[in-house]
């Protein structure tokens, strides 16, 4: 059993998302890392240092945008293996299905509403720490 | 010795005898004498006659040559003997003249080694006739093309004693086969040209060329500055190029050409010189051809040449002008189309790159613009959230409810959102036409919507399937059916859906007994972002647009009849079957 916290990356730039994002995992019941970064560029250092057990990632962003992310931490050997969950308010079915091609574990569409927000990142996190932890 | 009787008596009689022969012989003589008499009157009668007849001939034969259409002449040792009427009206000399003169005299130098070979072969007597065709020169200076048709007449010794020419003037018929030629020519060489420019150096140099002509120019006019301007010129079979650089302009109505691009008339002058308008160009000439080119009751040009000599330009000349001005008024009205159909046509090609580039955009700009205005929405639903958990204690009844009215208006703004991204990209998705079964994407259309349980949705009898696009037809139905329950405001609402089958169209009924929508409206609900204004809730005015949009795209119709409280009944008129060659024109 580790005795580590469960690492979680989230790629996001908008401030307010951050806040939300954190906000959201606090209500949660276990204790998390919670490790951010503001584009990909920060993203890829944040991975190689750090490991992160989990990545929430949007698309949208300034410097290295999602993808572009994507594509270089699919094509790092050593954290290539990270699970990454898109979550985004882009429902273009052109970023989708590139998303897809590059290997994610899931695509989330941001809910409005910020209750139903918060329940879906504590399924989403539910599902991944109960994982880790088996 | 007395002579014995018997010798007496034989010689008596032999003596007898012989008067009797000799009386014989005389009246036989007589005879033969009348007989040689009258043969020889009647011989003497026979000559008469014989002399009368010959004479009766040479006067027919004088007739007919005399008045022969084809020149006929009589010469020995080249020398002219007899010439008959045509051929001194060809020439326009007389007898007596053409008696002091030879063939040579008349004859064309350019002709002359032909003439020779043939003369030669004639007096060695190797031919007895030959047929030639040659050019004699007239008495004004002109020359005219004649088929020659040369017969020797042979002394008792086989030489060569009269030349017999038969001539037949075929100036006329060459002229006419040239102009016929060159008309040929350029209409094949204009074919295609487009600009005035071009078809005028064809015709100058293919006039000019194949008439013969010493000089043939094209001017344009230009009705804006009232003035002719010359665009081709042809002088003595060379394209005066460098005469075009110092561009010679007419006044409109000035001179000949002026006057014939003015009154659009074709003229024919014969002398120039008793002709007040004539202008001298480089140097004078004695007459002209002026032929306007019209298009659309216009003159846009005018074809011109001049010559030297009087009385040149023959009726032939002026019906061959006529007929290369309007050859080529047809090239021009032909061009012209052409000019503007491309022109028509660059155009459309334009603004179809523009709208195909303006859709581009309108779709970037959506999905920018709808990425950029959800966010903040996200943002402030989220912090009216955390202002909403952080004071639940603090918040009086009305303060919650007006929480809830802002998270419900963020609701519709998101709505609206949504809304433009799926207008934007309706051209996006996957555009496979095939049959789709319109039944089936209806009841799972129920499946999917959210029917409240107070009204009933009834599909009467089978829809018919049709050749569309399934995420297309989800979209039109679900907008359509949605909207029908929407706006029913009926305790017991019921949404009636069937079709009707005609030819090759299926026309879909979607009928509600729901609130209605006022003549007035009935255009406007298909227009983007148009709701009306009764109504509530979630409402974006994108629904309908989106149906339009996709009706349009498969070249359908949509329509409806409805009245305020009685309900809306839609019309979607679709095409059972669309032909492989149309389906390429769906999306486009």
């Amino acid at each position: 059993m580790q005795s580590e916290l469960f690492k979680i990356l989230l790629v996001e730039d908008d401030q307010i998302e951050r806040l939300k994002f954190e906000r959201a995992i606090s209500k949660l019941d276990h204790t998390f890392d919670l490790l951010v970064a503001k584009n990909g560029e920060e993203a890829l250092a944040i991975c190689l240092d750090k490991n992160p057990h989990l990545i929430f990632l949007d698309l949208n962003m300034p410097k290295m945008n999602g993808l572009e992310f994507l594509f270089e931490l699919k094509n790092t050997p050593i954290i290539s293996y990270i699970p990454v969950m898109i979550l985004t308010t882009s429902d273009n079915q052109q970023d989708k299905m590139e998303a897809y091609k590059l290997g994610i574990a899931g695509y989330v569409l941001k809910p409005l509403r910020y209750p139903e927000y918060v329940l879906n990142i504590k399924t989403i996190i539910d599902y991944w720490t109960i994982n880790e932890l088996v | 010795m007395q002579i014995t009787d018997p010798y007496i008596t034989l010689l008596q009689q032999e003596l007898e005898q012989l008067k009797l022969q000799n009386s014989d012989l005389t009246s036989l003589l007589s005879d033969k004498s009348v007989l040689l008499n009258e043969t020889n009157e009647k011989l003497k009668a026979s000559t008469t006659l014989m002399e009368g007849l010959l004479s009766d001939q040479s006067i027919q034969l004088n007739t007919i040559v005399e008045n022969s259409s084809l020149g006929i002449v009589l010469t020995e040792e080249g020398v002219f003997i007899k010439a008959n009427k045509a051929f001194q009206q060809m020439l326009g000399y007389s007898q007596k003249e053409l008696s002091e003169m030879t063939v040579k005299d008349v004859s064309h130098k350019g002709d002359f080694p032909a003439s020779k070979s043939y003369l030669t072969k004639l007096n060695d007597g190797l031919i007895n006739h030959f047929l030639i065709k040659k050019r004699y020169l007239k008495k004004n200076g002109r020359y005219i093309t004649c088929n020659t048709n040369v017969s020797a007449v042979r002394d008792t010794e086989g030489k060569v004693k009269y030349q017999v020419a038969i001539i037949e003037d075929v100036t006329r018929k060459e002229e006419q086969s040239k102009m016929l030629n060159a008309i040929n020519k350029l209409s094949i060489s204009i074919l295609g040209k487009r600009n005035l420019s071009a078809i005028a150096w064809e015709i100058v140099r293919i006039t000019a060329d194949h008439l013969g002509l010493e000089d043939c120019v094209v001017y344009a006019v230009d009705n804006d500055k009232q003035q002719l301007t010359q665009v081709a010129a042809y002088v003595n079979k060379c394209p005066m190029e460098h005469l075009i650089q110092n561009i010679l302009t007419i006044p409109m109505g000035y001179g000949i050409v002026g006057s014939v691009a003015k009154t659009g008339i074709p003229e024919l002058i014969n002398d120039t010189s008793v002709d007040n308008r004539y202008i001298i160009d480089d140097k004078a000439r004695l007459s002209e051809l002026s032929v306007p080119i019209i298009v659309n009751n216009k003159v846009i040009g005018v074809i011109d040449s001049e010559h030297s000599q009087k009385d040149y330009f023959t009726q032939e000349h002026f019906k061959t002008f006529t007929n290369i001005a309007n050859l080529a008024a047809a090239q021009f009205n032909n061009a012209l189309s052409l000019i503007k159909e491309e022109t028509a046509r660059k155009e459309n090609n334009k603004l179809l790159v523009k709208l195909k580039k303006s859709n581009e955009e309108l779709e970037n700009f959506a999905q920018v613009v709808s990425h950029d205005l959800k966010s903040p929405l996200r943002s402030m639903s989220a912090i009216i959230s955390w202002i909403q958990e952080d004071n639940q204690d603090l918040l009086n009844p009305e303060t919650t409810l007006n929480f809830e009215r802002l998270h419900s208006k963020l609701d519709k703004m998101d709505h609206l959102i949504n809304g433009i991204l799926k207008y934007s990209s309706i051209d996006k998705i996957n555009q496979t036409i095939q049959a789709v079964n319109i039944h089936q994407l209806v009841l799972d259309i129920l499946q999917v919507i959210h029917v409240p349980a107070h009204i009933h949705v009834q599909i009467q009898g089978t829809l018919p399937s049709i050749d569309s696009n399934k995420f297309r037809m989800q979209q039109l139905f679900q907008n359509i059916i949605s909207n029908a329950i929407k706006y029913i405001d009926k305790p017991k609402g019921v949404v009636q859906i069937s079709a009707i089958t005609k030819g090759n169209n299926v026309i879909y009924k979607i009928e509600d007994n729901g609130i209605g929508i006022e003549k007035k409206y009935h255009n406007k609900i298909f227009e983007i972002f148009e709701t009306l204004e009764t109504s509530e809730g979630h409402a974006t005015g994108i629904g309908l647009s989106i149906v339009k949009k996709i009706i349009n795209s498969f070249k359908g119709e949509i329509w409806l009849e409805s009245g305020v409280g009685k309900g809306t009944t839609f019309y979607i008129k679709l095409q059972k079957k669309i032909l492989d060659s149309e389906k390429d024109f769906i999306f486009d």
